[in-house]
Parts: structure tokens; C-alpha cells; sequence
């Protein structure tokens, strides 16, 4: 059974478009409507395209990476960025609002740049 | 049109309202590009502007505005006769609207040439209704300044190391920082800075730690130290994103998240609480 | 020969962006270079043919297409992405915003030579450098 989800808003441009129809079936997205070429490849999964679900982790770059949990990877995460003397935060504008909030609680607890790509 | 494809059909250029029933038809449209692009070839106008220029056909825009004769033949490769009709038009204009790019704050002049624009809009406003939006590129970089305006008062490059807030593009924006050398460990937050920044800001970022939250393999996880991943905002999981208009709407969630991944909003909240520990 | 590289979106690479970038999609939406039709004749190349791209800052192998938004004079185009960056300028003028459109390049061809896939491009480029 496929099910339309309607009025979804679409995250991939600034335009916000709010007016596509998402076609669902058991759980999967199967197609879009009125999305555009990017949008469309925003929700559909491509063939061939690597989606990490497990958090990874190396100590140096040159190695492969380790599966990991979510707590030992959040923790050496917070770890480096605790004994770092200038840590960038940056990026943020594929998130919502609430997370970006969070984020920023962050860089202003450990003192560090945050910075969003208007910078670029 | 490449950027943004629905942004002319959707909202400015063919989209039928209350004081413009027939939609193209009762718009005039003018681009500036030194590129014959898909948008310029549906304009009125094509201001084909030689590379590095904006600033000087700007400044002719503003002089013809003032009633000033341009004693020259062509301004930044444009035939004058073209940026005179360019000027009435705009004048004559019911509400005008400029929506600028990359190509302003990219090119020689870079935030001077979005300044002279500024005063061109300004100036535009003593004969008729006229305003200015950047296209914004993600969905959610309005969204950004608008959350970290509330929290500290500047919109982004904001150095948090004095223990207050500070902001000077240019001495606390990431790319000159990273060209210095300064960044000892960075975070990237669902961005790609291994694709979009300049070689030697992403030599920095190789030689130091770096922590993505992100769900996919991209150039910059490829040179990550730690890859977190996410579940996708607007899809696995919902929240208020700010169009760049302002306009804020809330994303819908439309399918779960692989079993297991966590929100963006949870990892931080989680990192939050660790950060506390160990300070 | 020597041009001036603009940069900018294109739809296909924000398609292939959004779709995956390890996907082989990404390199042929992006490590390409668009030239108008009498410079490719000028420097005798053919669409697909592949060239490289130098600057001050650095140099790139691509692939080479006909521009179908056609240029003015003396410009070639490269869509955003980690071939661009290798030879656009980082110089900020202490904006913050560095320098992606006018930045002079030379282009001559590079028969033989291979277009770095992203993974094999960062990590040759970035990782393993020294």
C-alpha cells in the first residue's frame, strides 16, 4: 500500500518549497511529487550510495575506519573538543533550529568559533 | 534556476498573485551574469557583466538613478543605452525585488559590492517599492543566523574564546581562521567544508582532529577522525526551518530513521551533558 | 591557454550531491570544466576530452564539455566541489569569503591522465601529500 504524505517541506534549498507529496510504502519513500531534481534526490535513496547508521572512528587519518557506539564516539568527541585550545564549530545549515540551539550552547560552553556556511 | 529550480516557477518570476494575475507576463525580469545562463536566456534583460566588475555597474546604476550622464560607451562590457533602460525600468517598477548570489560576495570587491547594492536599493526606494534577499543556499542557513542573532546578537562568525561573544568576518570566520593555522580541532555539522572550501583551508583541516555529524560518505567524512551519523531533518525527523524570507515552517517527519540513529538534537544534548562532566 | 574560472552550482551537482558523493554520478557532475565551443576548437579538444586546470593556488585533471550557457569571452566554468577547489583562491581580503569566481587559470590537455574519483582525490590530495 502506498501511502502519500502530503504537504511535506522540502530540505534542500532555501526556498523551503512546502507543497510535496511524498509516496511511502512500508516505511520506505518510493517517489515524490512536485519536488525538483534535487529535492527529488534529497528523499529518494540512491543505488550505490554509502549512508553511515553507526558511528566510526580512527585514530589516524591514513587507516580505515572502526565501527563505534554512539556513546564512545560522543564521548571522545566531546573529549577533543574540551582539551582543544581554539575548536571551529561549523556547518549547521542542514539541521533545525532546535539542534543549531544546542550546538551553540556548546561552542559558547567550551569557547570556541561557531560559525555557519554564510561564511562562505 | 540551477541552485534554486523551483525559486522562479514558485515565488518570483512565474508564480500568478493577487496584483499580478498573468504571472511572467506582468513581471519584468533583468540578470546580471557574465554567463548566458539558463535563467538569463527566460529574461527580459541580460546584463552579461565581464568577470569582477558588479561594483562599477553598480555604481553607473546609481549614477544614471541620480540623473548623471555616463560619458562613456560601454560599463563593465554593458552598453550604457541598456543600463539607462535598466535603471527606468526599475523605477518605474510597482515593487522591485534583487536577488543576489554568490557572484556579489565572490567576487573582487566581495562584501563591497552587496554594500554598493545596498545604497542602490535605498536609493531606488525614493520612486518606488524595492527590496533585496540573498538566495539563500541550504535550507536552514537563515535559520542559523536567526538562532545565533537571538542567542548573541551577530549572525555567524562568532568567537566565543574571550568568553563573550565577538564577530569580525575576517579575523573570526572559519576560512580565515583555518588559513592561519588557528583551528586546533574542528566540528563539522552536516556540511561539506572537504568540498566547498578552498586547498589550503582543507590542508588544515587534514592535519587536525575533525568530528562530523554526518550521515553520509562525503569529502569531508573521508578526512574525519570521528563520523557521527544523524537521522535527516526534514525527513527522519521534523523541526522549524527559516525560509530566506524569514518565513519560518515546520519540517514533517515522513519515515523513521534507521534503528538506532540518533537526531542531530540528541547527540548534542548528549555531547552537552559529557562537555559538563569534564570541565 | 589562459582563461578566467568562474564557479557556481549546477543542477546536476546538487542532484548528485543530495544522491550520494561517493556515487560516480558526483565526479561526472563535477570534475568537469565547461568551455565555450571556439576555445575548445582554439585548444583542440572535443567534449569529454580531459584537460587539466592550472592556477596560482594549485592544478586539477578534469573532464571537458561544451558550455551550453554560453560565456563571455575569455571564461571557462567549473561546477562547486573538491576539483574546483584545487584551483580556486582562498584569498579573503579579510572578508571571510574567499575567491571562486575570476580567478585566472591555464587549460591545456592532459591525454592519459586520470580524473581522481572524490575518495581517491581526498585522500591523494589531502591525506597522503606528505
Amino acid at each position: 500500500m502506498v501511502k502519500v504524505v502530503k504537504n511535506v517541506v522540502c530540505p534542500f534549498c532555501g526556498c523551503l518549497c512546502d507543497d510535496l507529496e511524498i509516496l511511502v510504502e512500508d516505511g520506505h519513500i518510493v517517489g515524490t511529487k512536485n519536488a525538483c531534481r534535487i529535492g527529488h534526490a534529497k528523499f529518494m535513496h540512491f543505488e550505490g550510495s554509502v549512508r553511515y547508521t553507526e558511528p566510526l572512528i580512527r585514530e589516524d587519518k591514513k587507516e580505515d575506519f572502526k565501527k563505534t557506539d554512539y556513546d564512545r564516539a560522543i564521548e571522545e568527541a566531546a573529549r577533543l573538543l574540551v582539551e582543544s585550545k581554539l575548536p571551529v564549530l561549523y556547518g549547521f545549515s542542514s539541521i533545525s533550529c532546535e539542534a543549531q540551539r544546542e550546538a551553540i550552547m556548546i561552542g559558547e560552553r567550551i569557547g570556541a568559533v561557531v560559525d555557519n556556511t554564510a561564511t562562505i | 534556476m540551477h541552485a534554486h529550480p523551483r525559486h522562479m516557477g514558485r515565488y518570483s518570476v512565474f508564480a500568478r498573485g493577487f496584483f499580478r494575475e498573468r504571472g511572467r507576463k506582468d513581471r519584468t525580469v533583468v540578470v546580471v551574469d557574465p554567463r548566458k545562463t539558463d535563467t538569463a536566456k527566460l529574461a527580459d534583460l541580460h546584463l552579461q557583466v565581464e568577470p569582477n566588475k558588479d561594483y562599477e555597474l553598480i555604481s553607473a546604476m546609481r549614477a544614471v538613478l541620480k540623473g548623471h550622464e555616463l560619458n562613456v560607451d560601454r560599463v563593465a562590457g554593458i552598453p550604457v543605452d541598456t543600463i539607462y533602460a535598466v535603471v527606468e525600468a526599475c523605477k518605474k517598477a510597482q515593487f522591485g525585488q534583487l536577488y543576489f548570489g554568490m557572484g556579489v560576495t565572490m567576487s573582487k570587491g566581495k562584501h563591497r559590492i552587496i554594500d554598493n547594492a545596498i545604497c542602490l536599493i535605498q536609493e531606488l526606494n525614493a520612486y518606488t517599492k524595492f527590496g533585496l534577499m540573498p538566495m539563500r543556499g541550504h535550507y536552514n542557513v537563515n535559520g542559523f543566523n536567526q538562532v545565533m542573532s537571538w542567542l548573541t546578537g551577530y549572525p555567524y562568525a562568532v568567537d566565543f574564546s574571550r568568553g563573550y561573544p565577538r564577530y569580525n568576518p575576517g579575523e573570526t570566520s572559519t576560512i580565515d581562521l583555518l588559513l592561519r593555522g588557528e583551528v586546533d580541532v574542528m566540528m563539522n555539522i552536516a556540511s561539506d567544508p572537504g568540498a566547498h572550501f578552498p586547498q589550503k583551508a582543507v590542508e588544515h583541516i587534514a592535519r587536525i582532529p575533525l568530528i562530523s555529524i554526518e550521515p553520509h560518505q562525503t569529502p569531508t567524512t573521508e578526512l574525519s577522525n570521528i563520523v557521527i551519523p544523524t537521522a535527516f531533518t526534514g525527513v527522519e525527523v521534523g523541526g522549524v526551518a527559516y525560509r530566506m524570507d524569514g518565513v519560518p515552517l515546520e519540517l514533517k517527519k515522513v519515515v523513521e530513521p534507521p534503528e538506532g540513529v540518533l537526531t542531530d538534537e540528541e547527540v548534542f544534548k548528549i555531547m552537552g551533558k559529557k562537555i559538563e562532566e569534564m570541565l | 591557454m589562459k582563461f578566467l574560472l568562474n564557479t557556481a552550482r549546477t543542477i546536476w551537482q546538487g542532484e548528485a550531491i543530495e544522491a550520494g558523493k561517493n556515487l560516480e554520478m558526483y565526479r561526472k557532475a563535477a570534475a568537469v570544466c565547461y568551455l565555450n565551443r571556439e576555445d575548445m576548437e582554439k585548444l583542440g579538444i572535443k567534449e569529454g576530452d580531459v584537460i587539466r586546470v592550472k592556477s596560482k593556488y594549485g592544478d586539477v585533471v578534469v573532464y571537458a564539455r561544451e558550455a551550453s550557457e554560453p560565456m563571455t569571452e575569455g571564461m571557462v566554468f567549473m561546477p562547486l566541489g573538491p576539483w574546483a577547489n584545487l584551483v580556486v583562491s582562498p584569498e579573503t581580503d579579510s572578508t571571510g569569503m574567499p575567491s571562486f569566481k575570476g580567478v585566472p587559470v591555464e587549460i591545456e590537455k592532459a591525454e592519459g591522465e586520470e580524473v581522481l574519483s572524490m575518495v581517491e582525490l581526498m585522500r591523494k590530495k589531502y591525506l597522503e601529500r606528505d
